[in-house]
C-alpha cells in the first residue's frame, strides 16, 4: 500500500516537473533571449514606393494567443489590443525609412518585442533579344532557340537621406532557373547575356540587387517560353520596295502577271534575311525551285501563259540550328490570261 | 453624165470608208491603250509625277466611283483621236480640250478620292470645292506627313513614299500641290516637322538602313521654269539609325543606332552636325519620344503580354514612368500626361493619366496608344482609332508585321474626365486601319495613315 502511494506521489512529482519543463513560459523560469522570440513576416518581401505592405508577427516560443499586441509605426502607435497579430502599411518615397515596432504580452506575463525597418526600393528588369527584325519593324524581337536574350536591371535604391546608389555599389546575382550564373553575377553587373538553348519548357530568369551592407535590395524575374520563328511573305514592289505593311495572307490575289516576294524569318536567329546559314526550301505548286546564291529570300514568279494559280511553299532551316524549322504556305492568284503552262520561277532578285 | 455619176458614188464611197477605217482604228488603239494601261497600273508603273503647269503642279480630285485605272483613263478620252479630229475640223484650239468631254465633280457623298496626276498634260479643270469630311487625300503610300503653317492657314503636307517628293493639300479647297521635285525612291518612313523640314528613312542595296533630313529650296530650279516644284536640299544622316525624333522646337535630332554592345542614344543638330552621345542601353529595342517641353521619353518597342517601361530621360539617367506593363504602347505628352496601351492574353486596354502625381484611370476604349493622338491645346483630350469588334490574340504582333489589320472607328477621348466618345465611324465597305494621326493646331483636321495600304486620309472634326 504504502509502496503503491509512494510510486504515485513520484508519478505526480514528475509530471508536475514535465510540465513545468512544458511550460512555454520560460520567462517565468528566466530563459535567456525569449525576449526576441518574435519576428515581423513583411509582404512583400521588397515592397516599393507607395506600396501597401502587410505585417505580422509569429513566434516559435511564445503563444500568441490572447496576446496583448502593441504596433508602433515611426514611433506612432497604430495599433493595438488582443490578437492584433497583423497590420498594413503604406510605404513612402524611395529612400524613406519606415520603422516598425511591435510589443507582446502573453497571457502569462511573457513579453517579447521586435523591429523592422523598411526601406522602399525598385528593379525593373528590361528584357530584349537580338533575334532577327525587319528595319522598320516596331515590336520587340522575341527569342527563339539559337538567340540571346539581354537583359537590363535597372535598380532604384536609395539610402535614407542620402543620394541615389550607383550601380557600381550594387551586388548582383542572376539566376536561370534557380541556379547561379556566377559569371555574369557580381559587383556593378547589371547585364546579361543569356543564350537560348532550348526550344521547349519555360526558362526563368532572376536578378537579385542588393547593396553590400544589405540594407536594400530587391528581385526581380522574367519566364521565357522560346518560339519559333514566323516566317511572313512580302511583296517587293518595283515602286515602294518591300510592302512590309502587307504580309500575304494563305490565300492572296495579285493582279500582276510578275511578282516579287521576299521571306522574312522574324525572330531566328540571324542577322538579316539573306544569311548565308538559312536554307530557303522553295517550291511553286509542288515543284522545287532552286534558291538565289546571294538572296535566297527572294523569288520572282512570272504567271503569264499560266493557270494563274500559285502554291507557294517555303521551309526555312538553319545550317547549324536544327532545332530551327519554319513553313510557310501561300495559294496565290495572279492577273494572267487563263491558259496552261509552267510557272516561270526564280531565286533572283530584281 | 453617166461616168459622173459613177465618179460621184465612188468618192462617196471612199469617204466612208475612210471614216469607217478612222473609226475602226481609234476603237481598236483605245483598246489596247486599256489593256496597256492595266498592266501598268498593275505594276505601279502607271504612276507618273505630277505634271508642271505654269502655276504649279495641281493635282485635282477626279469623279467619285470605283477607282480603277478606267476612272483616270476615261479622263484622257478626250484628248483622243476623234476629240482631236473634232477639233481640227472645228478649228477648235489644239484639241486637248474637248467641249463634250465630261466636268469631274469632287466631294460627292462621303468619299473623294484624289492624288490623281497627269504627268505633263494639263489636267482638266476642276470645280474648287471643299473636300468630304473623310478626304482620301492620296492613294498612293505615303512615308509621313505633319500639319505646317501657311500663312494663316495649315496645309497637309507629306511625303510620297515611292518618289520622295513632297506635296502639300490644303484641307479647305482640296486641292493637292505638289513642292519639291527631287527624286528620292522608296523612303519607307518620314518625319514632317512642323518647320517643313523632313526625315526620310529607306534603305539601301545591301538593306541598311539609311536617313537624310531635308529641307525644300527657297527658289526653283531654273532649267524647269515651268513648274514651281523646287529641289529639296538633303543631308544624309549616319546609317543604321533605329529610330529617330525631332524636338518640335528645335528640330533637334535624338535618335538610336547600335553601337555593337547594345545602343546608343545621340542627339545633333538638325543636319546631324555636333553629335553628342547621351545615352546608352543594352537594350536595344526602344522608341524615343523628344516633346515640346524639352523632356525625352524613351519607351520599350512592345510584344504582346510582355512587360514593358517607359523612362524620362535625363542626364543620362532613365526615371521611370510606367513599369512593367504587359504590352506597353505609349503616347506621351508635354506636361507629364500619358495615354498608354496594355496588350495582355488578348486583352487590350487603355489608360490615361494626366500627371504623375495622378493615378491611372482606365478608358472603355479598347485600342493600342499607336493608334492615338494629343489634340493641341490645354485640354487633356485624344483621339484614337479604336478596332470594331474583338481583336486577336497577339494582335500587337500580327499589327506590327502587316498580318493584322482592324477597322477603326474614331473616338474622342476627354483624359481628364477619363471617358470616350465615339467621334466618327467610316462607313462599311471602306474600312481605316488607323496608325501615326496627327491633328493640326487649330484642332479642325486629324490626318492619318491607313496601315493597309499606306494611303493617307483626312478627317475634318470641326466646321
Amino acid at each position: 500500500m504504502k509502496s503503491y502511494m509512494a510510486k504515485s506521489f513520484l508519478s505526480l512529482i514528475t509530471i508536475f516537473l514535465l510540465l513545468l519543463a512544458a511550460n512555454p513560459a520560460h520567462a517565468q523560469l528566466g530563459l535567456p533571449g525569449v525576449e526576441r522570440a518574435l519576428a515581423i513576416k513583411v509582404s512583400p518581401l521588397h515592397p516599393g514606393p507607395g506600396d501597401i505592405v502587410h505585417l505580422n508577427i509569429h513566434s516559435s516560443l511564445l503563444d500568441l494567443s490572447d496576446a496583448e499586441v502593441l504596433w508602433h509605426v515611426n514611433q506612432k502607435t497604430v495599433a493595438a489590443g488582443v490578437e492584433v497579430d497583423a497590420i498594413d502599411v503604406t510605404m513612402g518615397a524611395l529612400g524613406t525609412v519606415t520603422d516598425v515596432e511591435v510589443f507582446v504580452v502573453t497571457s502569462d506575463g511573457t513579453g517579447a518585442s521586435a523591429t523592422a525597418a523598411i526601406i522602399p526600393t525598385e528593379l525593373d528588369l528590361l528584357v530584349d533579344s537580338d533575334s532577327y527584325i525587319p528595319p522598320f519593324f516596331r515590336g520587340r524581337p522575341s527569342a527563339s532557340v539559337g538567340t540571346n536574350l539581354y537583359l537590363q536591371a535597372i535598380p532604384q535604391f536609395k539610402r535614407p537621406e542620402g543620394p541615389p546608389v550607383l550601380n557600381s555599389e550594387i551586388i548582383y546575382t542572376w539566376r536561370q532557373n534557380g541556379e547561379v550564373l556566377g559569371d555574369i553575377s557580381g559587383r556593378g553587373k547589371s547585364t546579361a547575356r543569356i543564350p537560348i538553348r532550348h526550344l521547349f519548357g519555360t526558362e526563368k530568369i532572376s536578378v537579385e540587387a542588393r547593396t553590400s551592407d544589405g540594407l536594400l535590395s530587391n528581385e526581380s524575374s522574367f519566364s521565357l517560353n522560346p518560339i519559333e520563328p514566323v516566317l511572313t511573305l512580302y511583296q517587293n514592289h518595283p515602286l515602294y520596295g518591300i510592302l512590309y505593311h502587307q504580309a500575304l495572307a494563305p490565300i492572296t490575289f495579285i493582279p500582276e502577271t510578275e511578282t516579287t516576294f521576299v521571306a522574312v524569318p522574324y525572330f531566328a536567329g540571324v542577322v538579316n534575311e539573306n544569311d548565308p546559314a538559312l536554307i530557303f526550301d522553295w517550291s511553286v505548286n509542288g515543284k522545287a525551285i532552286a534558291q538565289s546564291q546571294t538572296n535566297p529570300s527572294i523569288l520572282t514568279i512570272n504567271a503569264a501563259n499560266s493557270s494563274g494559280v500559285a502554291f507557294l511553299e517555303l521551309v526555312l532551316t538553319h545550317a547549324t540550328n536544327f532545332y530551327m524549322d519554319a513553313k510557310g504556305l501561300w495559294n496565290i492568284t495572279f492577273s494572267t490570261s487563263a491558259s496552261e503552262g509552267q510557272f516561270g520561277a526564280f531565286g533572283q532578285q530584281i | 453624165m453617166k461616168t459622173r455619176t459613177i465618179i460621184e458614188y465612188i468618192l462617196a464611197a471612199t469617204v466612208v470608208l475612210i471614216l469607217g477605217a478612222f473609226t475602226g482604228w481609234y476603237f481598236f488603239i483605245n483598246t489596247q491603250t486599256q489593256a496597256t494601261i492595266a498592266n501598268d497600273v498593275a505594276r505601279g508603273y502607271s504612276q507618273a509625277p505630277s505634271g508642271g503647269g505654269s502655276g504649279g503642279s495641281a493635282i485635282t480630285e477626279a469623279a467619285p466611283g470605283p477607282q480603277t485605272f478606267t476612272s483616270n483613263d476615261s479622263s484622257r478620252s478626250g484628248k483622243g483621236a476623234l476629240s482631236r479630229l473634232w477639233g481640227a475640223i472645228t478649228g477648235r484650239g489644239t484639241g486637248i480640250s474637248d467641249p463634250n468631254a465630261p466636268s469631274f465633280e469632287q466631294g460627292v457623298g462621303e468619299f473623294g478620292y484624289g492624288g490623281d496626276s497627269q504627268a505633263g498634260e494639263l489636267a482638266p479643270k476642276l470645280a474648287a470645292k471643299s473636300p468630304p469630311r473623310l478626304w482620301h487625300v492620296e492613294k498612293r503610300p505615303v512615308a509621313g506627313m505633319a500639319f505646317v503653317k501657311n500663312g494663316s492657314s495649315e496645309r497637309l503636307r507629306y511625303v510620297e513614299r515611292a518618289t520622295g517628293y513632297i506635296f502639300e493639300a490644303d484641307p479647305v479647297t482640296g486641292t493637292t500641290v505638289r513642292l519639291t521635285n527631287t527624286l528620292i525612291p522608296r523612303v519607307y518612313e518620314a518625319l514632317v516637322t512642323e518647320k517643313g523640314g523632313v526625315v526620310g528613312r529607306s534603305l539601301d542595296e545591301a538593306g541598311n538602313t539609311t536617313a537624310f533630313v531635308g529641307f525644300i529650296a527657297t527658289s526653283t530650279d531654273d532649267l524647269n521654269a515651268t513648274s514651281s516644284a523646287r529641289a529639296l536640299i538633303t543631308a544624309d544622316l549616319p546609317k543604321r539609325i533605329a529610330r529617330i525624333s525631332v524636338n518640335p522646337k528645335t528640330d533637334a535630332l535624338f535618335y538610336l543606332t547600335s553601337d555593337g554592345s547594345g545602343v546608343a542614344g545621340i542627339r545633333s543638330e538638325w543636319n546631324g552636325t555636333k553629335s553628342a552621345r547621351i545615352f546608352t542601353s543594352s537594350i536595344v529595342h526602344w522608341h524615343p519620344w523628344w516633346l515640346s517641353d524639352g523632356r525625352m521619353i524613351l519607351v520599350q518597342a512592345a510584344t504582346d503580354s510582355v512587360p514593358g517601361f517607359a523612362y524620362a530621360l535625363k542626364d543620362g539617367v532613365l526615371e521611370p514612368i510606367l513599369r512593367a506593363i504587359p504590352g506597353l504602347t505609349l503616347l506621351p505628352r508635354e506636361g507629364g500626361a500619358l495615354l498608354y496601351g496594355q496588350s495582355s492574353n488578348g486583352v487590350l486596354t487603355m489608360f490615361t493619366r494626366i500627371s504623375a502625381n495622378t493615378t491611372a484611370i482606365p478608358l472603355s476604349i479598347k485600342t493600342i496608344a499607336d493608334k492615338c493622338v494629343w489634340a493641341t491645346g490645354k485640354e487633356f483630350v485624344a483621339y484614337c482609332g479604336v478596332p470594331r469588334g474583338l481583336v486577336p490574340q497577339n494582335f500587337l504582333d500580327g499589327w506590327y508585321r502587316g498580318a493584322l489589320h482592324s477597322s477603326d472607328a474614331l473616338w474622342r477621348v476627354d483624359a481628364n474626365a477619363g471617358n470616350a466618345e465615339m467621334l466618327y465611324t467610316p462607313e462599311a465597305g471602306n474600312p481605316l486601319d488607323v496608325t501615326r494621326p496627327t491633328t493640326d493646331s487649330a484642332g479642325y483636321y486629324i490626318a492619318l495613315i491607313n496601315a493597309s495600304d499606306q494611303s493617307l486620309w483626312l478627317l475634318r472634326i470641326k466646321n
